[in-house]
């Protein structure tokens, strides 16, 4: 379509067939009026991290684990302590002892890795002392010692923290879905009992319609947490807690349209939160939601839409 | 780029691709490709910008027919 393309869409497939060859193939149609675009249409785009080089460097010890960076640390300081020995065999400058350079032999090595270990840690205690370019050796050893270790140290605490942030996550979402089903049944206790006081003929009508404002505003509310369940969920739920917070649900907008065809007149408030109602319940079905759902599941979300499109 | 009808079936369901009904709100109430949104021709300069904001996502445009 030339339009779409007009206004600056880059991925348009034009179906020319249209409703008609659809029609003809005899494939599913659905019924009903548009529901609001606003929830399926947010821009789904990655969310992007800039990450500078010393973010990349660091990158590379997060990526390892802690067993790992014990093993880099001390290969570091084997290493240096063979850079040392080495260096002090070819004569650029080395290690000195005393007054004497160490020697080749394996307390020559020894030494070197002694001072190693020392140079690593920056307690390098004066017994073995570098002399020429070594010494530059020796700052750069002591500097990337440290920093291994302090990844090392880093990741040991850390993993004990990401682990009590997952727990308070899981524990967060839990408690919302348990609270989202208890406040269902309050509102469908209230339902039921408005629909009762309208039965009965002494009630003033103020006093109804006051009650049916206010469940039909908590409705609303815990309606507008489900469909934030179906549609953006943090965590999936298990599929039992959803279906029981879809039965409830199906039974609420079950009452919500009975105590509504009781009332004799709705008060401002009461249609804006019934059209609301609907607008979002309309959203509720099998195939709309984002996600495949068993065929239970899918029957209650079918039913919540059938139930929702009386509201509005 | 035209698709066919087996193309348009495979983009019905893949829940990436927006599926957009561009006929009048009543010929779309009384029946329309299931998922499928409406946004009239003679409305789209003005809603489309408003209500399909990410302009890199895959959208499946479709109206009566050839006829």
């Amino acid at each position: 379509m030339s339009l779409l393309d007009e206004l600056g869409y880059s991925r348009v497939s034009h179906f020319p067939g249209g409703m008609q060859e659809w029609e003809t193939a005899a494939l599913r149609i659905q019924q009903g009026a548009p529901i609001s675009t606003e929830v399926l249409l947010k821009p789904q785009r990655p969310i992007r991290i800039r990450r500078d080089r010393w973010g990349a460097f660091v990158d590379l010890f997060e990526r390892r684990t802690t067993a790992d960076l014990v093993w880099i640390w001390i290969g570091t300081i084997a290493l240096w302590a063979l850079l040392y020995w080495s260096l002090t065999l070819a004569g650029v400058g080395g290690l000195r002892e005393g007054d004497d350079m160490i020697g080749g032999g394996r307390s020559g090595f020894w030494t070197a890795l002694y001072f190693s270990f020392g140079a690593a840690t920056s307690i390098a205690l004066g017994d073995v002392v570098p002399t020429g370019p070594v010494r530059i050796l020796a700052i750069v050893e002591a500097v990337v010692g440290l920093l291994v270790f302090g990844a090392m140290v880093s990741k040991l605490v850390s993993r004990r923290q990401e682990q009590v942030v997952a727990e308070i996550h899981r524990l967060a979402y839990e408690d919302r879905l348990e609270r989202v089903q208890t406040d269902l049944h309050l509102v469908l206790a209230e339902l039921q009992g408005i629909a009762q006081l309208c039965r009965t003929p002494s009630v003033p009508t103020e006093q109804i319609r006051a009650r049916a404002d206010s469940a039909s505003g908590m409705c609303l509310a815990e309606l507008r947490t489900i469909h934030g369940l179906l549609y953006r969920p943090q965590e999936l739920p298990e599929e039992v807690t959803l279906e029981g917070i879809l039965a409830s649900l199906a039974i609420v907008l079950r009452e919500l349209r009975a105590m509504v065809q009781c009332l004799d007149s709705r008060s401002p408030y009461l249609t804006r939160n019934l059209n609301g109602l609907s607008r979002l319940a309309v959203e509720i079905c099998a195939d709309c939601v984002p996600r495949r759902y068993t065929q239970t599941m899918r029957d209650w979300m079918d039913e919540i839409q059938t139930v929702a499109r009386d509201l509005g | 780029m035209d698709v066919s009808l087996a193309d348009m079936r495979r983009l019905v369901r893949d829940p990436r691709v927006v599926v957009l009904d561009v006929r009048s709100r009543e010929a779309y109430t009384a029946g329309h490709l299931p998922g499928a949104l409406n946004i009239a021709v003679q409305e789209m300069r003005e809603r489309a910008p408003a209500e399909l904001r990410d302009r890199d996502r895959a959208i499946a445009v479709y109206c009566g027919g050839p006829s």
